[in-house]
């Protein structure tokens, strides 16, 4: 990837565990009716794709460059846009494996309630804007371009 | 590494040539790794079969009716075309010279290379039993089988083997309306995936849908006059009109063989670190492969999806010039939504059997068992080594990471264990291995100083 | 997330909005925006911070923190959220009613009714003190009957209030029980509120339909002007008008009773607005209560130099007279002192009508007129501002749709101030708004008969008097009525309880914005279905956010006048 691809940042300072991204991607995103009060009696129950557990910090899928999800789906559902870098779950093909839930080393994709799809952040690739981002109180979800760590072989 | 030699065609100068046998998921993970190096260079792909790029892992849901033919492609149909690949479809190779480096068609065509990959992953077993030959009697391997099984007229079917491939066959046939009886001749449903417990899950859950299951024996005849009629076991006959083998595969090194290329212990090509045989520029991988499993530590074959596509990539990446090591591979199984409950399981399932234990070894097994649901760890010296999880597949890919990882998890046991598993919780000691995860992801999550 | 576009649908309001902007003024819109985005789980009832080992939440999407920490389940938490400000709600009306008996017994001024001042005394101390239940003789046999078998009826305060309040501190009551507490804390809220009515028309005289002009420009630009905000004791109020009759000082209110005979007083805006008079320069002194007063009033005076003074200090005087006659000095003073001050007062009031009540609006006629389908059915508005909406805008819409379907408008209290600043209380707009037939009725209410009601200021539980009147002559239960309440924005904990007795009282509610019970689905339930079965009337809470105020009216209309609701008209009734 020669453009720098723009991920979701969290910072711990800032992150104070409140759980709105989780609430406001569950309904914008996972849920049917798009609107909080309806969303939150739907059955079967919406699944956020980002994840506030164990700490004050909100965990979101992380694009990697190297996604273990991708090789593991056996039918070229998990796909990634060559423009943006993003790793999403194409729905329609998904036969539900569960293979991709078992290679994400953070934990972040999971079965939809239906147990029909797997579920991830998907940066938003419809919206605007991630809506995470979008709705966190203190503005501790930004998203920003990725640093390269590596130190190329080549 | 010797270094390929310029090619001069007509005038035009061709850095490098690709050949890649085999069409299925280590070939084209090579071809996507080869196009993102290599953009110019030719490819040549060779396929026996003569449908492309379907995934073999979701022909049980052809047969079951669920999937139609289309969607069970893993890319588009305009891959090769995409990727500048000459597809040569249903061709077989007969031969390959490694020191002329030319592989031979069955129609007598050559084709020189500069780099070959052999991923012709792995024939079905086909046990000698007494009647085989039969009609009404099918493996499932290729696309022909599932279109075989799939027109089969039959009332009540037999399938033989209860691996993964079994099982998922068994509910297929079921969905469609058969009547089907199951038979293993080991102890347990899914032998080499599960231990007995979650087995025994697994098993009622199949027999819930309806299946007749037969453990613990072989079948020793086939019984009917042309077509197969029934299914002669240790103690019983079975009737039936019809019969899936799915007693499992073993690598397709036929090719490799007749070129002397070295084959390991277990029946699977050699291949050193960058996944290259004992023959210069030859590389193989796939279910065709012999490799170094991280939870064995030592070589076994890992005929799975996910290690397929790992080494595809790493043989491509080296194949078009980028040194890429292969940090070795467990076997990691999913049996998704067919019984109604997720089941995963990866690594050893069990402390003592799979594999020798040395003087200096310690394994520890954790269990945790509810009414619906199973919970395993196998831990050796320590490190992750086995996972087995039935009924709740949250944070599976925790495991596995830890596993690839090879990280001693002894004080996080309870963690590890618990219902509300989460990353945050292991970060500690993913920073405490920092030096092992090196990646981006891990950098920018460590980079938070939680 | 959501943004008001149009902040106020009041010109003169309008103006000032942009001299805030550029002086970096901050007013309530500003800071609601900054809010954004509002929790969502305490928009939803679905939190709860009642001990330590909270905060709570009950996570809609995730398993694991569904129940609070002690037990309690969503659906009690959402009804816990609702019971929350209904009792806060209640404490207002006690606090009220207290506030005006002392005052009356102070002995500072002289009642008008010695004999029923003395009466009513009696009662509100009995409701204090021991258990109340003097109201039963003034209500209802129906009311008092189906709420005793609920075992909802008002008790007075230790049952009333004290009990509720334990639901917080524990215990094994499920939601629906919950739910009856909140009703019965909302009937106690109820009976003080009708007590402090009986008591100020007893020790104060009743009102009489009077003429009041309304919105900024009544603030006069030469001489002094004193701004009474919010709730506080009317004796104090009394005393401040008499004293500053004597000096020449002008005396307006804001959120607070323009009635108080012998006095009126000119109402400057409503609550949505209430930073706004400081702007204008022309307020000298800003009386303040607690009840209705934002805080950022302390700032907004300090800004514009007006000087502030609270009737509810730790260690303010007590004594009315003393008080009123220092704040009087005070405004003259800091007249004195501001005249440099430029004043930017806009130029224009309206006229209204207002003080109708039981006597002025007598409900033969009103039923009378029902019956013969001259008027299709009764609206009466409540509620305030919130600024979640367009201020005014709803109202105004709502009460235009209603008017000119024949449908009899009555308010009260902000809601009739809201609408006073746009004519629905001036009688020379009548003929604009209504209908023929509701017109024909209004006029021969009287000349001076405007569009909309309004009964009382809002302090007097006139609405609840005309309700019982209503029942005493009509000679049925009022959820026969074709009566129907309506909150276009409410805001505050006291509305919140009215609504919940006004529902116990048999009168269907629509209530905006949606009540922090919306992520159960047992309380809406309980609010819908349950109240319509046990009291014949809902609570509805709509969650639409992009409602049209005219859908919103349609809705009313449907329901009052027939089409899939409980229709009344053209139904023989009597």
């Amino acid at each position: 990837m020669e453009e720098k691809v723009k991920i979701l940042i969290v910072d711990k300072e800032k992150c104070t565990g409140c759980h709105q991204c989780e609430l406001w991607c569950g309904t914008e995103i996972s849920s049917v009716s798009k609107e909080l009060t309806k969303a939150i009696h739907e059955a079967p129950q919406p699944v956020p794709r980002v994840y506030v557990e164990g700490k004050q910090f909100a965990l979101q899928c992380r694009h990697c460059e190297d996604a273990p999800c991708l090789e593991a789906c056996p039918n070229g559902t998990m796909r990634r846009d060559p423009d943006t870098g993003v790793v999403y779950v194409h729905e329609p093909t998904c036969i539900a494996c569960w293979m991709c839930v078992m290679a994400c080393p953070f934990g972040i994709i999971n079965p939809s309630s239906s147990m029909k799809v797997a579920i991830k952040c998907d940066r938003c690739r419809n919206m605007g804007y991630p809506i995470c981002a979008e709705v966190c109180p203190t503005q501790a979800i930004r998203l920003e371009e990725r640093k390269d760590y590596r130190i190329k072989a080549f | 590494m010797r270094h390929a030699p310029c090619v001069f065609e007509k005038g035009k100068e061709i850095k490098m040539r690709y050949v890649i046998i085999g069409g299925s998921a280590a070939a084209i993970s090579a071809v996507e790794t080869i196009r993102s190096i290599d953009r110019d260079s030719p490819i040549d792909l060779f396929s026996d079969e003569p449908t492309p790029l379907f995934s073999r892992v979701l022909l049980p849901y052809y047969i079951a009716e669920e999937l139609s033919k289309p969607l069970l492609s893993f890319r588009s149909a305009d891959f090769f075309e995409q990727n500048k690949v000459t597809s040569h479809l249903g061709v077989r190779i007969r031969q390959i010279t490694v020191d002329s480096k030319i592989v031979h068609t069955d129609g007598g065509d050559q084709y020189p290379f500069e780099k070959l990959l052999m991923a012709t992953g792995g024939n079905p077993i086909i046990p000698p039993i007494q009647g085989i030959d039969k009609e009404g009697i099918s493996t499932l391997k290729t696309m022909a089988d599932a279109e075989r099984i799939y027109h089969l007229k039959g009332k009540k079917a037999v399938v033989i083997g209860a691996g993964s491939v079994g099982v998922e066959s068994c509910i297929s046939l079921k969905r469609r309306g058969m009547e089907v009886t199951l038979l293993e001749q080991l102890g347990h449903v899914l032998p080499t995936v599960f231990d007995d417990e979650a087995a025994s899950i697994i098993q009622k859950r199949i027999e819930d849908l309806g299946i007749e299951t037969v453990i613990g024996e072989r079948a020793l005849q086939f019984g009917g006059n042309g077509h197969v009629k029934k299914v002669v076991t240790d103690s019983r006959e079975i009737e039936c009109d019809m019969v899936v083998l799915a007693v499992g595969v073993k690598p397709a090194i036929e090719l490799a063989e007749k070129a002397g290329i070295e084959i390991g212990s277990l029946g699977g090509i050699k291949v050193n670190g960058q996944m290259m045989t004992s023959a210069s520029d030859v590389y193989a991988a796939g279910d065709v492969t012999e490799t170094y499993d991280i939870t064995r530590d030592a070589n076994w074959i890992n005929a799975i999806w996910p290690c397929a596509v790992e080494q595809g990539r790493v043989a491509g990446s080296n194949m078009a010039g980028h040194k890429t090591p292969y940090e070795g591979s467990f076997r990691r199984n999913s049996i998704g939504n067919f019984i109604g409950v997720p089941a995963i399981s990866m690594g050893l399932t069990r402390a003592d059997t799979c594999s020798s234990c040395e003087s200096g070894e310690e394994f520890q097994e954790i269990r945790k068992r509810t009414k619906d649901t199973y919970k395993k760890l196998v831990l050796k010296n320590g490190r992750l080594v086995g996972a087995i999880s039935v009924g709740l597949t949250q944070k599976a890919g925790l495991f596995y990471i830890l596993m690839k990882k090879q990280i001693n998890v002894s004080d996080y046991v309870p963690i590890l264990m618990s219902r509300n598993l989460n990353f945050m919780d292991i970060l500690p000691l993913i920073r405490r291995y920092a030096d092992r995860f090196t990646e981006t992801e891990y950098k920018e999550i460590m980079d938070t100083g939680l | 997330m959501e943004f008001i576009q149009k902040k106020t649908a009041d010109a003169s309001i309008e103006h000032f909005l942009s001299k805030a902007a550029e002086s970096e003024i901050s007013l309530v819109w500003d800071r609601y925006e900054g809010q954004l985005p509002e929790c969502g789980f305490c928009e939803t009832g679905l939190s709860c911070r009642d001990c330590l080992q909270g905060p709570c939440i009950s996570h809609p999407f995730r398993d694991s923190n569904k129940t609070g920490i002690c037990g309690k389940e969503r659906d009690v938490l959402a009804i816990q959220s609702l019971l929350r400000l209904v009792l806060k709600g209640t404490i207002t009306y006690l606090d009220r009613v207290s506030d005006l008996a002392k005052g009356i017994e102070s002995k500072e001024i002289k009642p008008k009714n010695k004999t029923k001042t003395d009466q009513w005394l009696k009662e509100v101390h009995s409701l204090l003190q021991e258990d109340g239940t003097g109201f039963k003789k003034e209500f209802p046999r129906s009311f008092l009957h189906r709420w005793e078998e609920m075992g909802i009826c008002p008790e007075g305060i230790t049952r009333d209030l004290f009990k509720a309040f334990q639901k917080f501190e524990g215990g094994i009551t499920d939601a629906e029980e919950t739910l009856l507490w909140s009703f019965k804390s909302s009937l106690l809220g109820c009976i003080a509120h009708w007590l402090y009515g009986r008591l100020k028309r007893s020790a104060f005289g009743e009102p009489a339909p009077t003429r009041i002009e309304v919105n900024l420009g009544v603030l006069k630009k030469e001489s002094p002007n004193l701004l009474l905000c919010g709730h506080f004791s009317p004796v104090l109020k009394r005393k401040i008008a008499e004293t500053a009759e004597k000096h020449g000082v002008h005396v307006s209110v804001m959120c607070s009773d323009p009635l108080l005979p012998p006095f009126h007083f000119p109402i400057v805006t409503n609550y949505g607005s209430q930073e706004i008079p400081c702007m204008t320069g022309a307020v000298d002194l800003i009386v303040v209560g607690d009840q209705w007063v934002n805080p950022s009033l302390m700032r907004m005076a300090k800004e514009f130099e007006v000087s502030i003074l609270s009737t509810e200090g730790l260690k303010r005087e007590r004594n009315p007279g003393r008080f009123a006659r220092e704040i009087v000095d005070q405004t003259k003073k800091s007249f004195d002192f501001r005249r440099h001050i430029p004043r930017d007062v806009p130029e224009g009031t309206e006229v209204a009508m207002m003080g109708f009540s039981r006597e002025s609006i007598p409900a033969k006629k009103i039923l009378g007129a029902v019956q013969k389908g001259q008027i299709r059915g009764i609206v009466v508005f409540c509620g305030s501002n919130n600024v979640k909406y367009t201020q005014d805008q709803e109202i105004t819409i709502l009460a235009q749709e209603f008017l000119k379907n024949d449908i009899l408008c009555i308010a009260k209290g902000e809601a009739s101030v809201a609408l006073a600043k746009y004519g629905f209380l001036n009688p020379l707009s009548r003929e604009k708004y209504c209908g023929k037939d509701l017109s024909a009725v209004l006029a021969s209410l009287g000349e001076e008969t405007p569009s909309v009601l309004d009964v009382g200021g809002g302090e007097d539980g006139a609405v609840i008097d005309l309700f019982l009147e209503m029942v005493k002559i009509g000679k049925k239960d009022l959820n026969q009525f074709p009566i129907v309440a309506c909150y276009p924005e409410a805001n505050r904990s006291s509305e919140v309880t009215e609504a919940m007795w006004t529902v116990a009282m048999g009168v269907p509610t629509y209530f905006w914005p949606a009540l922090p019970v919306t992520g159960s689905p047992k309380a809406m339930e309980g609010l819908s279905k349950f109240s319509e079965e046990k009291f014949g009337a809902k609570l509805h809470i709509l969650t639409e956010k992009r409602i049209d105020a005219r859908a919103k009216a349609k809705l009313i209309l449907e329901a009052i006048m027939g089409k899939g609701g409980y229709g009344f008209s053209g139904k023989p009734w009597i």
